[in-house]
């Protein structure tokens, strides 16, 4: 045999071995699955494509859709725009440059759940921070978790606070890869900050800020942990995101539907990651 | 940023009385240490804070383990369809955990591994993300030192433990860092793979604090606080390895 063959499959296997067992053939196996009735109490049975034609009907899997797409898209629009200010603000040097760095950058550090948690806490109706604050300069307060529109904002605004310093670190990287010359040389021909920006840290950054745009999207888009906690879905199902919405029918024992809608949600998964990685040429960064 | 991690610290330290009061008490005076003390009465959060760290400490160790040898194997080694295999590989990191889950699930079920710490740790034993990163630094890495090593009859495991390895030290600790942030983070999978409390970990744990009719915020809150402590400590004393990892990777302008 091959003596770099039989290296390789020393090097591969324990790799191979993990991500067939619990990736590969899971992928498969969830598209198997949404074949199938696969009911707590009732025999299984192949039904073909009827768990799809179900999501048709079933009203509450488009309500996940849409709230999932407009999730997603706000929330990953704003993370980007702040991420890259605040990438840009911690890379100039001033004083006590390092502590900022480590407290904005920390609300990625701690567990979704837990900031999910403290939001809830601020969010509450009757003794949340979040009506005193706006009750002391407005006088209203907001009913922020019984509305769809205001549950839908809560959300975002949890999942802002803590994903934008991911966003920042990763761009935060990029900046500081820009060659100092290509500044020095953009102020010699008098460009101003702005121009800077929009024609040397712009184009300079493109490649990291669609990788952070990748694993935000995809992140975004199998939203769970904020959402069970936050709102439970609610209000009447307002906020229930894909992942949650099979999450739930996980918990009702009904694994072909289940599948049904995490294979959809691979799909669309999919889609987008190939769209970005058109965009940003993501093979030549990696090579 | 800085304050809803701040109003948790204020909670946590309140008297129950002072919690809910509107105006909300922006201090927490009389300070109240007690939540602290009773966190670990009230559940057992010290078996959750065991588990955590069997279980982080195990899954930071198995990828590191699968992704440096892929990286090799990736950079290194000549094999057909190498480079397609290597992006069919990164192409899995699109795939939210969510859409395997239920499989994994049953295999779980069926071999009767769940409310194990293998069904917490095995599934976490590779990354695309570590592959990549580990593939991108060892890319960098020149190649004589090795070429000289081969002809010394030095065998290709060989030239991983001793010469790659040392030299990706930089690589190594920014993924063990991201991914031991990453492990005592995690939430989904836990709640559906645990149910006994005995291999609970301490982010679906402290699920626990709440009641069915009420939860105790001062007691929760100061939970929530002792399960981040790692984290803070971890993050802000290697921040810098974030930003160089990234760098490492390659995704440089």
């Amino acid at each position: 045999m091959n003596k770099d063959f039989r290296d390789t499959i020393i090097f591969l296997s324990p790799l191979l071995l993990f991500v067939s067992l619990f990736m590969l053939f899971p992928v498969l196996g969830t598209f198997w699955l949404s074949l199938w009735r696969d009911v707590a109490f009732l025999p299984r049975k192949f039904v073909g494509l009827a768990n799809y034609l179900r999501l048709f009907k079933d009203t509450q899997f488009w309500q996940s859709m849409i709230f999932t797409l407009i999730f997603s898209l706000i929330s990953v629009a704003i993370e980007m725009v702040l991420g890259i200010i605040v990438a840009l603000v911690i890379n100039e040097r001033f004083h006590l440059r390092g502590a900022i760095r480590g407290i904005s950058l920390l609300p990625w550090a701690i567990p979704a759940i837990i900031g999910a948690r403290i939001w809830q806490l601020i969010y509450r109706y009757d003794y949340g921070l979040a009506n005193y604050l706006l009750g002391s300069v407005s006088g209203v307060s907001i009913n922020w978790l019984g509305t769809s529109g205001g549950a839908m904002f809560s959300l975002i605004l949890a999942d802002v606070w803590r994903t934008t310093p991911f966003v920042a670190i990763i761009i935060l990287a990029g900046l500081q890869s820009v060659p100092e010359e290509l500044y020095k040389q953009a102020r010699v021909d008098g460009a101003n900050l702005f121009q800077r920006f929009v024609k040397v840290t712009l184009p300079s950054i493109k490649p990291v800020v669609i990788v952070a745009l990748l694993f935000r999207t995809i992140d975004a888009l199998r939203v769970f942990d904020i959402i069970y906690v936050i709102t439970g879905g609610g209000p009447g199902g307002a906020t229930t995101s894909l992942s949650l919405h099979s999450y739930k029918y996980f918990l009702l024992g009904d694994f072909g539907y289940g599948s049904t809608i995490s294979f959809v949600l691979f799909i669309i998964a999919f889609a987008l990651a190939l769209l970005y990685i058109r965009l940003g040429r993501f093979r030549e960064i990696a090579l | 940023m800085l304050l809803p991690l701040l109003w948790m610290l204020s909670t946590s330290l309140k008297t129950p009385e002072n919690i809910f009061t509107f105006p909300p008490k922006l201090l927490p005076i009389p300070l109240n240490w007690q939540n602290y003390l009773d966190v670990w009465e009230a559940v057992p959060f010290a078996r959750f804070y065991l588990n955590t760290v069997i279980v982080a400490v195990s899954v930071t160790a198995g990828q590191v383990a699968t992704s440096s040898l892929a990286a090799y194997a990736f950079a290194r080694l000549e094999f057909p369809g190498r480079d397609k295999v290597f992006f069919a590989y990164l192409a899995t990191l699109m795939i939210p955990g969510a859409v395997t889950m239920i499989p994994v699930f049953i295999l779980l079920r069926m071999i009767g591994w769940l409310n194990t710490y293998k069904a917490l740790i095995l599934p976490g034993m590779f990354s695309a993300y570590g592959t990549f990163l580990l593939r991108q630094f060892f890319l960098g890495i020149p190649t004589d030192i090795e070429d000289a090593a081969r002809i010394d009859g030095c065998s290709a495991f060989g030239i991983y433990k001793n010469i790659i390895l040392p030299l990706s030290k930089p690589a190594l600790a920014t993924l063990t860092i991201f991914t031991f942030l990453g492990a005592w983070r995690d939430f989904m999978w836990p709640l559906i793979v645990i149910d006994s409390p005995q291999k609970k970990t301490l982010t679906i744990g402290l699920a626990m604090f709440q009641g069915l009719h009420s939860t105790d915020w001062g007691l929760l809150m100061a939970a929530s606080f002792l399960v981040m402590i790692p984290l803070i400590l971890v993050f802000l004393f290697n921040q810098r390895f974030f930003i160089e990892g990234i760098k490492l990777a390659g995704l440089k302008a």
